[in-house]
């Protein structure tokens, strides 16, 4: 744990002195701010819940976690740093593990900032804001980019370039994301279409969003999370017999 | 010149990497095959060879980066394949590319590799490697910033921030300028003594400066190993001496006349009057060459020994059908191990 989190530290420090970070997060902020100031001033009076805005933050977070975690690995393959990362006295595991770290802090930076129209819309609602579902989707959104980031990391395992580690990891997170569609086709009531449709990331998100935290889903996203680092760690071991 | 002598005089020095019949494929085709050799305490050992020869990928599998496909070897007493992490410990290593984080500074990524290595003052080791590379007046500037001798500084700074018993460095001058290049060479010169260095080079004078102990590797194989002295010494054959006469003097009078002289074993015209004259092993016909010039009463312009070059020495090995050197040189690593054991 602690030379994941050496690596980790450094990765952090390396995520402010780059402009990505500030433009994702500044991005971000931006665009989340603006539906936020759509939602509150609708037409007939926003109730107090920050649910469907919450999932809509969800949404945008596809986008933003493969471009937050694109570099961590390919930009070390590329660079040629791999080599003397892989020589160092830590395992693969701790390595991409540390990498998943340093953005899933830096995700988590973003996440808490939302905090801020939970606090406007608590003062305008007039019986405040549910504290219980909040809570809920809360624990949704950061398992959600958990999980998106390590498919983020994974994809970055796999090449050199930045461009087609958050290209593969964009198109990777849609197709998971729309998987659960299947369930509403004809064939989707079959024992294969449910466990298809069950392996789609919406479904499980839009729990949390409903404000129901299951264990299922929980475990369905720590399951995504590792099960994912864990095959960029294995796609790192294949260098070492290449 | 004192490195010969050490060793000559104590034959049990402390072994630091022992290296047991390495073999490492790529597909079919070893990259690496069947490289047997020691390195001691505070020596520099040079792998010299062509491009392609496989020093990387000898280097690559000591540093525990590429498993090798057969065969072992130890880093200060710990398996490389057994038991990877305690080797890794005890190594400081530079890749050819010299990897470096440019947004980072020099001391906070000195300090970065130090916590990485376990050191338990990271920043005091990043500030005393910093002194000993002379890197210290640019602590605080981004590593993308420096010049490419300064880059090079950083890299061999972070093999050594955690003061290891075995550094590799792997080609650590190529593509500096020839200041820098002196500056390098210097450097690693420095280090010898503390700790044992096995450094890669195609650069034939470098391993003759820096290094104590040269491996010639080729396709493969050590070809050739020996103290940088002896193998110099040893593939010499006889003398070779360099004559120079008039150019308008005919050649092929001149040629026979200097082939007369007794000791003599060949003579040959490199034109404009020079003559490359190889004794027989043992003679020295030196004199007898410049009375017999003289006594034709030809102006004789030059006289000069000639000793062959590491150069020479690795063109022989490295011919396209190296046959019976690479035989005889086998039967000679296998004397010089026996030695040793």
């Amino acid at each position: 744990m602690r030379n994941a989190w050496v690596i980790a530290q450094r990765e952090i420090a390396s995520y402010f002195a780059a402009p990505m970070f500030w433009i994702l997060a500044g991005g971000f902020m931006a665009f989340s701010g603006f539906l936020f100031w759509l939602y509150i001033n609708q037409p007939t009076p926003p109730q107090a819940d920050m649910l469907p805005l919450l999932q809509v933050y969800g949404t945008i977070l596809l986008f933003i976690t493969p471009l937050l975690a694109m570099r961590l690995l390919a930009e070390e393959q590329r660079a040629g740093r791999l080599e003397v990362l892989m020589t160092a006295p830590i395992n693969d595991w701790q390595l991409v593990f540390g990498k998943w770290l340093a953005a899933f802090v830096m995700f988590t930076v973003l996440i808490v900032l939302t905090l801020f129209h939970v606090g406007i819309m608590h003062r305008l609602a007039e019986k405040g804001v549910a504290p219980g579902p909040t809570f809920a989707a809360y624990v949704g959104l950061i398992l959600l980019g958990a999980a998106l980031l390590a498919i983020g990391v994974l994809t970055s395992s796999m090449t050199e370039s930045q461009v087609v580690a958050g290209f593969l990891g964009i198109m990777v997170i849609m197709v998971l994301f729309f998987l659960s569609i299947v369930k509403q086709m004809p064939f989707g009531e079959s024992g294969l279409g449910a466990a298809v449709a069950y392996l789609g990331l919406s479904d499980h998100y839009y729990k949390f969003g409903q404000g129901v935290v299951d264990t299922r889903d929980i475990v369905y996203f720590l399951s995504l999370t590792f099960g994912s680092l864990f095959l960029a760690t294995r796609m790192l071991e294949t260098r070492r017999w290449r | 010149m004192t490195r010969s002598s050490d060793r000559s005089s104590n034959g049990t020095r402390e072994v630091m990497v022992e290296v047991d019949r390495l073999t490492r494929y790529y597909g079919p085709v070893p990259a690496i095959n069947d490289v047997s050799f020691r390195a001691y305490r505070g020596e520099i050992v040079g792998f010299l060879g062509p491009n392609g020869a496989g020093k990387t990928t000898t280097m690559r599998m000591l540093t525990g980066y590429l498993p090798p496909s057969s065969g072992t070897a130890r880093i200060a007493g710990h398996d490389i394949v057994s038991d990877s992490m305690a080797a890794r410990r005890v190594i400081g290593y530079l890749p050819e590319s010299t990897p470096l984080y440019t947004d980072m500074t020099v001391f906070a990524y000195l300090r970065f590799m130090a916590r990485l290595r376990h050191v338990p003052d990271a920043a005091e080791a990043a500030e005393r490697v910093m002194r000993r590379v002379s890197i210290d007046h640019r602590a605080d500037d981004l590593i993308g910033q420096l010049s490419k001798g300064l880059k090079q500084r950083v890299g061999i700074a972070q093999a050594l921030v955690h003061d290891p018993a075995l550094i590799i460095l792997d080609e650590p001058t190529i593509g500096l300028d020839p200041r820098q290049i002196l500056e390098v060479r210097g450097l690693i010169r420095e280090l010898r003594g503390d700790h044992t260095i096995i450094l890669s080079t195609h650069i034939l004078p470098e391993a003759q400066q820096v290094c104590d102990r040269v491996l010639i590797i080729n396709r493969g194989r050590i070809v050739a190993e020996d103290e940088t002295q002896n193998l110099t010494a040893r593939l010499q054959g006889g003398p070779r001496i360099r004559v120079a006469v008039p150019a308008d003097l005919d050649a092929a009078t001149v040629s026979a006349a200097l082939s007369a002289v007794a000791g003599v074993d060949t003579v040959a015209a490199a034109g404009d009057g020079v003559y490359a004259v190889t004794a027989v092993a043992g003679a020295n016909p030196s004199p007898d060459l410049a009375e017999t010039v003289v006594g034709r009463g030809w102006p004789l312009m030059e006289l000069t020994p000639v000793s062959a070059t590491l150069e020479d020495i690795f063109l022989e090995l490295t011919a396209e059908e190296p046959a019976p050197i690479g035989d005889d040189t086998a039967d000679d690593t296998t004397d010089m191990e026996e030695e040793h054991a």
